[in-house]
Formats: structure tokens, C-alpha cells, sequence
């Protein structure tokens, strides 16, 4: 380590500056050819004959797969989130409102974040070491000498199976983080049930549902091209393998961060927008 | 009918294949020996367009193969077929299932064809039915390696191009192995390319052989006249055996 | 050297092998041949101690194996070199690495005497210049000499080699059994080869065994093998 940075220092402005920008090229390029991959996915989705008992088989795996995690999580989270605001809610004597409050924060940020992380580490990892081993033992050149597009057959199902499943998964944490607020709002806060509930509905809105939802469906697009792409292009031997979920779980990770602030800061500028055109309107 | 013309090919520094020629003839088995990285493997990839040359021409029936678009190589792969000399079977699916699997998804059989033809196809190289429920990973080397004869047999080709069939394999298994690529050739009507460093499975199965050096064939002639050649670097060969 | 007694292995509920008897004498080669996946390499195994017996004895080095302590036993390993099939080469560490190996771990040579020793053996096994090469750069060949050399860096008295010539083309195979050949002079070496390989089994081996349904039978003297057709692995026993 001590060594390249006296590498760097040694080597004059130029030469780094020179470095800097064959990184950002590179990182470009990355970007690239996984758009370009998406692509091709994309159109091959729509290709005759369409692989849908692989498609049944790959939604089961993901799935069940995900099940037990997201169960466990959501639920401990919910509870959290209701803990850490209660306590605080408590001190204005708002604790009513918690049902509110809490839902709201997970429906928009902790459900979809939380759910699309776990399915990094579970699908996006399996899916990445699998087509990695496939590449790397030669089943997919196999699969091209049947005369068979590995895309359609292999990537596509994948791919459909992690997009529908973090959109139904996100849903059904978001329901379980739901049951552990509730629950933990009621033996350890003491919050009236009815109470949780109507305020549940009264200050959640529809848009943070939907604004929740529509992250999830884009955060299950990273995760799926990540993961496809990064096994797909496994570079030979064990390390290739290790490499590619190695890949997955890193970009697809901060993808997901990157993606979830960016909507966050447009949805609130959007709104901020929106407030200050009604104010004028109104004035 | 198969056609290389002034084949060129260069991994790094040194040429492959070097300015390399052949016809090969409908229903011939032609055996190309040579040393390990001489450039076989390489040959018949790009036969079937998973590689590409750097120059010159390849021919199957008429059509440009080298210059194929990857949906124009997915007929040509279905005609010619590729044995790799790893088993690659996938291995998250029965033998059936793998058998069964170009099948498929190019012929339009019911189930109950597909049944008999899977059964057909496992009696043609010899192996169980019973195997048929198993998965790769309970089969000998042996075995998969006729599995992955029977998958590539299931698309009707034509053409076969057998990578290293023998290698691995103890020597009564390699026997069967060679006799089995005689038979199908003949139950099937195929042309064959085998390429590997089997001096027994030459003597039994080619019609003739080439001898791979430098990038191009040193030799090329039928199995007895093959031995007889002067050529230092076959003899190297022929003695090291 | 090598002394096996009524020794049986069983790996997932299958009997692998049973009642297989084998002495081998200082100095002496056997060859063992057999089907594939007939056993072989698990003998091997079993018999340096690596997987551990259902039944019998080993004796290493007139050592039995169930009476020594772990430290024992890592004496015992240093006496022994073993050349796996698929050369396992350790991905991570170049040519000079890999075959430096044993000595850095399990002896307490100082830097400069394991390159020196490295760097000799290079020369020996035809390797010169590779040293710093990764695995993934190295011909099939070329990893089976990295693998021998891996083997017998520490100068043990016994070798185990497990098909050295798997998969090799002619010439390349011709190459690496004479530079056994070479090795087994040089270090009198007491050598265990699996391999199905006429020309390398007559060239190295004394004795020939085959390992076949489970029991391990003599064939006699390895110049006398034939794998001629028509027969078929039992009917190459002799009785």
C-alpha cells in the first residue's frame, strides 16, 4: 500500500491526472456495456418461444429463497423503527400518532431499501455464482452449440424472476414490517391498537406507497442486470466466480443507494416545486 | 461439405493457425492430430463461430460461416455439432432434461415423442435407461461423455465435430468411445472432425489425418501412409506413444 | 516403506474398497491401474493418511498411522510428496511461490535457501524463467511440473503421483514421465503412480496393481501389461 502511494506522488500531476481519467473512462465504459446488456435482455424478453416453465422454476427459487429473510427482517425492522420513534413521539405526548409516522418512513425508504438489500445478498449473489459457474465450466458455450441463445433461455427468466419478486417482496415486507410496528407499538409501547391503525391511515399517503413501490421495480432492475451481467462474464476459474459475486453485491449495493437518494431528492424537489407553483397560483 | 481457406489466427504473439486449408468431404471422418495448444481446439471452435479468424475463409455447405451473424450460427449449430471435451452438461437438470433440451426448443415434439426419442437416443451411445432420472454428477466421466454425445445427436446434425472424445478415459472406455463414433456415423449418415492425440482411436476410426504443427497441417494423409511419413516431427510424435 | 493391511474405505454409505493389501519396498515403483472411478485417487489419499480408513492398517515408514500423534504424523507428511491429478496449483501464488511452498510452512529454511532450492529445482524440472508465472498462465504441461516440483521441493523418500499424465498429448506426456524418471533417480525415490498409460506405466513402474470392484489385485510386473482387445479390466487379473 505505502508502495503505490509513493508510486502515485512519484509519478507527477500528468501522469495521475492521465490515471484519473482512464478510471473515469473505465467506469464509464462498465456503466456501458451493462446498459448495452439490459438491452439486450430487454429485447429478448419478448422472443418466441418464451421459457416460461424456467421462468415458474426461477420465481419459486428466488422466492422462496427470499421468504424467510425478508419475514425476519421486516418484522424485527418494523419494530425498530416504531421503538426509535415512539420514544420520541413519546416526549411530545404524540405517541398516537406513531402508527402514522412509522409507516410512512418504512413505506418509503426502509421496506423497499431493506428488502432490495437482502435480495442482493440472497438472489443477486446465488444468481451471479451460478451463471459465473456456468461460464466458467463451459455450459453456456455448450448451450450456443445446441444452437440456443443463452439470453432468452438462460438470463431472461432470471431476470423476470428478480424483477417480479422484489416488487412482490417489497410488498409483502412492507406488510410484515407493518405486523412488527404494530405489535411492538402494543406490548412494548403501550399504543392502542385503533389508534395505530387510524392514524395508520390518515397520515400515509398514497404517494409514498407508490413512490415506494416504483423504487422497489427499479431497484430490481440493477439487482437483476448486475447480477446477470457479472456471471454471464465471469472471467475463468474459481477466482472469476468469486470475482463476479464479489461485483454483484458491491455495485448492486450502491446502485441501490445511489438510486434511492437521487429519487428521494427529486421527489422532494418535485414537491417543493409543486408547493411553491400552488402557492404562487394561489396568491 | 466443410471448406477452410487461408485460415489465419493469432492469440498474442504467435500465430495459431497459419495459413491453413482443407476440404473436408460428406461422410468423412477426418482426425486431426497434434500436440496440446497446436491450435485443434481452436480450428473447430471457429468452425461453429465461437471464435473468429483474423483472415481467411470457412465454408459449410455453401455458406460463409465466418462471416455469420450469432442468428444465422444458431442453424449452423444445430447442423454441426460441437462435443466438447468436458462433458458440460447442465447440471441442475436430469439427463432426460438434458437430452432433451435443444430438442425442445428447436423441434416441435410432444411429449410422449420426446420420451421415446430421449430413450432412442441413450440405446444409441449404449448407455442405461434407467439413467435417464439420474444427474450429471451421479454419472461416471464416461457416462456424461455419452450424454453429451446423445444431447448433440438429438438435433439430427450433420456434422459432428468430436474435441478430445478420449482423453481422460481409461483404455477399454476409450475403445468403446472410438467404436461408438464409427457406428454413428455410419447409423447417422454424419461427416465427423475429430480432433485429439489418440493414436489408437486414429488408427480405428479416421479416414484420414491431418497432423497439426505450426499453425498448419505437416501431414495430411490416410492412417497407414500416415505412419509411414518421414515427417521428424510425426515421428517425434509417433515414437513419444 | 508403504505397508497396507486389510484396509477399507467408505464414503457416503458406498463401500469403496475393502481387504486391500499392499506392501511397497524402499526404492520400489508400482503402478496402479484400474477404472475410472474405481478408487484409485482415494486409495492414494488414504494411504498418505489424508482421508482417514473404515478399516486395516497403515503403516508409514513402519509407522502405524492410528498410533501416532499429530506431530508425528506432520514428520511422517514431510517425508512424502503427493502430485495431485489436476495439479492444484494454488491460484494465488506464482510458479517459484507454489513450489516453495512445503518449505515455508512446514520447515524453518531461511529465505535465501528456499529461493536458492527453488530456483534449482526450476532448472531441473525444465522451468527456467517461469518463476514468476501465474497458474492461470501456464500450459497444461508446464502445471504438471509445477505440481511435481511442488511435490518433491523437500526431498521426500516417498511419492505419490496421481495420473501425472492425464489428458497430455504425446510428446508433452513422453516429457513428464521422463522427468519422474529423472526425480525417482535422483532422490531414490520410492514411487506410487496411478495412471493408465502404457508407455508411462513400463517406463516407471516395477509392480503393477489394479484396483478393480473394490479389491486391489496384483498383475505382476509392469513391462508384462497389455491392455489388448477383446479383454476387458477382470479378465486382465492374474490369478
Amino acid at each position: 500500500m505505502q508502495e503505490r502511494i509513493l508510486n502515485l506522488l512519484s509519478l507527477g500531476i500528468f501522469s495521475n491526472l492521465g490515471k484519473i481519467f482512464i478510471g473515469l473512462m473505465e467506469i464509464i465504459e462498465g456503466i456501458g456495456s451493462r446498459v448495452l446488456f439490459l438491452w439486450q435482455v430487454l429485447r429478448k424478453i419478448v422472443a418466441r418461444p418464451f421459457e416460461i416453465r424456467e421462468l415458474i422454476v426461477q420465481l419459486y427459487l428466488v422466492g422462496v429463497q427470499s421468504l424467510g429473510i425478508v419475514t425476519v427482517s421486516g418484522f424485527f425492522v418494523g419494530g425498530i423503527v416504531a421503538i426509535q420513534f415512539g420514544y420520541a413521539l413519546n416526549m411530545f405526548g404524540a405517541k398516537v400518532y406513531l402508527g402514522g409516522v412509522t409507516t410512512s418512513g418504512l413505506l418509503r425508504e426502509v421496506g423497499p431499501v431493506l428488502v432490495a438489500v437482502m435480495i442482493t445478498g440472497r438472489i443477486g449473489a446465488y444468481i451471479a455464482a451460478e451463471m459465473g459457474t456456468m461460464k466458467v465450466t463451459e455450459q453456456i458455450d455448450a448451450l450456443r452449440c445446441l444452437g440456443l441463445d443463452p439470453i432468452p433461455v438462460l438470463v431472461v427468466p432470471r431476470f423476470l424472476a428478480v424483477l417480479l419478486m422484489v416488487f412482490l417482496l417489497t410488498i409483502f415486507g412492507l406488510l410484515v414490517s407493518l405486523l412488527g410496528g404494530i405489535v411492538t407499538s402494543y406490548f412494548l409501547l403501550d399504543v392502542n391498537f385503533s389508534y395505530y391503525l387510524v392514524n395508520l391511515l390518515k397520515l400515509t399517503t398514497m404517494a409514498a406507497f407508490l413512490i415506494g413501490i416504483i423504487k422497489s421495480f427499479i431497484f430490481g432492475i440493477f439487482i437483476a442486470t448486475i447480477a446477470c451481467f457479472e456471471g454471464y462474464n465471469a472471467e475463468p476459474g474459481a477466482e472469476g466466480v468469486g470475482r463476479a459475486v464479489n461485483h454483484t453485491l458491491v455495485y448492486a449495493s450502491i446502485s441501490i443507494y445511489m438510486v434511492d437518494y437521487i429519487v428521494a431528492a427529486l421527489v422532494s424537489i418535485t414537491f417543493t416545486l409543486a408547493q411553491s407553483i400552488i402557492f404562487t397560483i394561489g396568491v | 461439405m466443410i471448406e477452410f481457406k487461408n485460415l489465419y489466427k493469432k492469440f498474442g504473439e504467435q500465430p495459431v493457425i497459419n495459413n491453413l486449408s482443407l476440404l473436408i468431404e460428406d461422410g468423412e471422418i477426418f482426425f486431426i492430430l497434434g500436440i496440446t495448444g497446436a491450435g485443434k481446439t481452436v480450428l473447430i471452435r471457429m468452425l461453429v463461430g465461437l471464435l473468429k479468424p483474423d483472415r481467411g475463409e470457412i465454408w459449410l455447405d455453401g455458406k460463409r460461416v465466418d462471416r455469420m451473424s450469432e442468428e444465422e450460427l444458431k442453424e449452423l449449430r444445430r447442423k454441426c455439432g460441437l462435443i466438447f471435451q468436458s462433458p458440460t452438461l447442465f447440471d441442475s437438470l436430469t439427463i432426460f432434461e438434458n437430452i432433451a433440451f435443444g430438442m425442445r426448443r428447436h423441434f416441435s415434439f410432444s411429449e410422449s415423442e420426446i420420451s421415446a426419442r430421449v430413450n432412442g437416443l441413450l440405446e444409441l451411445v449404449h448407455l442405461d435407461r434407467e439413467l435417464s432420472k439420474k444427474f450429471p454428477e451421479e454419472l461416471s466421466y464416461g457416462q456424461q461423455k455419452r450424454v453429451s454425445l446423445a444431447r448433440a445427436i438429438a438435433l439430427e446434425p450433420k456434422y459432428l465435430l468430436y474435441d478430445e472424445p478420449t482423453t481422460g478415459l481409461d483404455p477399454f472406455t476409450s475403445r468403446q468411445i472410438s467404436s461408438l463414433i464409427l457406428e454413428l456415423r455410419q447409423k447417422l449418415s454424419l461427416t465427423s472432425i475429430v480432433v485429439s492425440h489418440d493414436l489408437e482411436s486414429m488408427r480405428m476410426v479416421s479416414d484420414r489425418v491431418g497432423l497439426l504443427h505450426d499453425g498448419d497441417f505437416a501431414v495430411i494423409a490416410k492412417p497407414n501412409e500416415f505412419e509411414q511419413s518421414g515427417n521428424p516431427f510425426l515421428r517425434r510424435f509417433l515414437e513419444a506413444s | 516403506m508403504l505397508k497396507l493391511e486389510s484396509l477399507g474405505l467408505e464414503l457416503g454409505g458406498k463401500q469403496i474398497f475393502s481387504d486391500v493389501n499392499l506392501a511397497v519396498r524402499e526404492k520400489e515403483s508400482i503402478a496402479l491401474i484400474g477404472p475410472s472411478g474405481a478408487g484409485k485417487t482415494l486409495l492414494l489419499k488414504t494411504a498418505c493418511g489424508l482421508i482417514p480408513a473404515k478399516t486395516g492398517r497403515i503403516f508409514l515408514f513402519g509407522q502405524n498411522l492410528a498410533k501416532t500423534g499429530f506431530l508425528e504424523k506432520q514428520e511422517l507428511r514431510e517425508k512424502i510428496g503427493f502430485s495431485f491429478q489436476q495439479a492444484a496449483l494454488f491460484d494465488f501464488l506464482d510458479v517459484s511461490d507454489n513450489i516453495g511452498f512445503p518449505l515455508k510452512e512446514a520447515f524453518d529454511l531461511g529465505q535465501a535457501e528456499i529461493k536458492a532450492r527453488v530456483d534449482s529445482l526450476l532448472k531441473q524440472l525444465g522451468l527456467e524463467g517461469a518463476g514468476k508465472k501465474m497458474p492461470s498462465q501456464l500450459s497444461g504441461g508446464m502445471k504438471k511440473r509445477v505440481s511435481l516440483g511442488r511435490a518433491i521441493v523437500h526431498r521426500p523418500k516417498l511419492l505419490f503421483c496421481d495420473d501425472p499424465t492425464a489428458g497430455l498429448d504425446p510428446i508433452t506426456s513422453a516429457a513428464i514421465s521422463d522427468l519422474i524418471l529423472k526425480l525417482r533417480e535422483e532422490l531414490q525415490l520410492t514411487l506410487v503412480l496411478i495412471s493408465n498409460q502404457l508407455s508411462v506405466i513400463k517406463k516407471l513402474a516395477d509392480r503393477a496393481f489394479m484396483l478393480y470392484q473394490g479389491a486391489l489385485r496384483e498383475i505382476g510386473s509392469a513391462k508384462d501389461i497389455e491392455f489388448s482387445s477383446g479383454k476387458e479390466w477382470d479378465k486382465m487379473v492374474k490369478q
